[in-house]
């Protein structure tokens, strides 16, 4: 199936949500997508926040308050989902992609198949969900972590009048913008990974060439959904 | 009436809820009619297949809960009661059970996946159960004895298909005249 298929397949199985074991992938999928990569991605969240400050601030010679009205701008608007979808790209899709290939491999798909488990619903559908609300929340994160360290570099200890006054200036929909680009990158990557891993063959080395194919497509979907998400905003 | 009809060499094969088909087929036939069979009847069904079977990232207790609780309502304390009961069946020792319960699937040996594969058919007390003849030639005499007496007490109306080169055991339940009731 194509990830696009697989990606619908997903959002129409939502209902399995009520089956227990589906409900503990997804669980478990949100502790390895979410939980465990939040201390990467505000690491980088705050390194990002830093160096954009500092260009905008101190090589430019933008005022503090510009230049975080523009770090905002910046990170919510492209910045935070992007990087966040790289990032989770480079970490989680391969993982996904060489998990599900090596299922296949070792005949655990055929196995759930004979129980009658869709595989479908049970390993699929938890990965994409898992995977876009995390993205969201995380992209959140990143733009969180690169804000506030922006904040503390013009401001110092008044950043967090800063950052009110930031709030009341920044519109409603680049906060809207910004959580939908994390949110269908996420699914787009999860999808992408999925699809990869349940098309490799029954051959060893169809789990390294699943998991780097994963990779490399996720990141060029990511790239043309943002060029889609550009051209609805400011052409349509 | 009949749970399950096969076409096999140009003529149907029949089965009843808790009778016995073997049929000596193998390679992508026998793909093809267990791929046949589990979707002809509605789930969960048992899985022995002859290596192999077990979810790898998932531990002993995950794997054998998993049709089960698929199928059903999340796994309750009377699943654990008769969990422990199987393994009592099993004349495990409380250590080793401890130990094989928690494992991943992954690391287990091939005698305790098989033992494994068998408990979770057990557990979800499946119409239908599916086995590869290899799965009964490769467990171990006491270990198949146990399994036996299990599958007697607590899966009686089972109906089991079983393709492969070799028939099962008489402690199974199949005999000779299986086939012949069958078709």
């Amino acid at each position: 199936m194509s990830s696009a298929g697989l990606l619908w397949a997903s959002l129409c199985g939502l209902p399995a949500l009520r089956y227990w074991p589906v409900r503990r992938v997804l669980m478990k999928q949100l502790y390895f997508c979410g939980i465990e990569a939040l201390p990467l991605l505000l690491f980088v969240g705050v390194a990002v926040g830093g160096i954009v400050v500092a260009q905008l601030h101190y090589q430019i010679g933008q005022s503090g308050e510009g230049s975080l009205q523009l770090l905002a701008t910046i990170t919510l608007g492209e910045l935070a989902p992007m990087l966040t979808a790289i990032l989770l790209t480079a970490r989680s899709s391969s993982a996904m992609a060489s998990e599900l290939a090596l299922m296949r491999f070792h005949g655990e798909l055929t196995s759930l198949s004979r129980m009658g488990v869709n595989i479908h619903l049970y390993l699929v559908m938890p990965r994409v969900l898992g995977m876009m609300l995390a993205c969201g929340v995380l992209t959140f994160y990143f733009a969180a972590a690169s804000l506030v360290t922006g904040a503390i570099a013009v401001a110092g200890f008044g950043w967090l009048q800063e950052l009110t006054r930031l709030s009341l200036v920044l519109p409603p929909a680049t906060l809207l913008q910004c959580l939908a680009k994390g949110v269908t990158f996420g699914a787009a990557i999860a999808a992408v990974a999925c699809a990869r891993g349940l098309a490799g063959g029954h051959s060893g080395t169809d789990v390294p060439i699943a998991a780097s194919s994963a990779v490399i497509r996720a990141l060029l979907t990511v790239f043309a959904l943002d060029l889609v998400f550009i051209v609805v905003r400011y052409y349509a | 009436m009949s749970l399950l009809s096969l076409t096999y060499e140009g003529g149907a094969a029949r089965l009843q809820p808790g009778g016995r088909l073997w049929l000596p087929v193998s390679g992508h036939e026998r793909e093809l009619l267990f791929d046949t069979a589990a979707a002809a009847v509605a789930g969960p069904h048992g899985w022995l297949p002859g290596e192999g079977g077990l979810v790898a990232n998932l531990r002993v207790w995950e794997n054998c809960l998993l049709p089960l609780s698929y199928f059903g309502r999340p796994p309750a304390m009377a699943d654990e009661a008769l969990f422990q009961r199987l393994l009592d069946g099993l004349a495990m020792s409380m250590p080793d059970r401890a130990a094989f319960a928690a494992s991943p699937a992954g690391s287990l040996t091939p005698r305790l996946r098989r033992v494994a594969c068998g408990l979770r058919a057990l557990l979800a007390r499946p119409a239908l159960l599916l086995a590869e003849s290899e799965w009964f030639g490769r467990l171990e005499e006491v270990d198949a004895l146990n399994l036996a007496g299990l599958f007697a007490e607590h899966c009686p109306h089972s109906a089991w298909l079983v393709l492969g080169s070799r028939r099962p055991a008489a402690c199974w339940g199949f005999t000779d005249d299986d086939n012949r009731e069958a078709s």
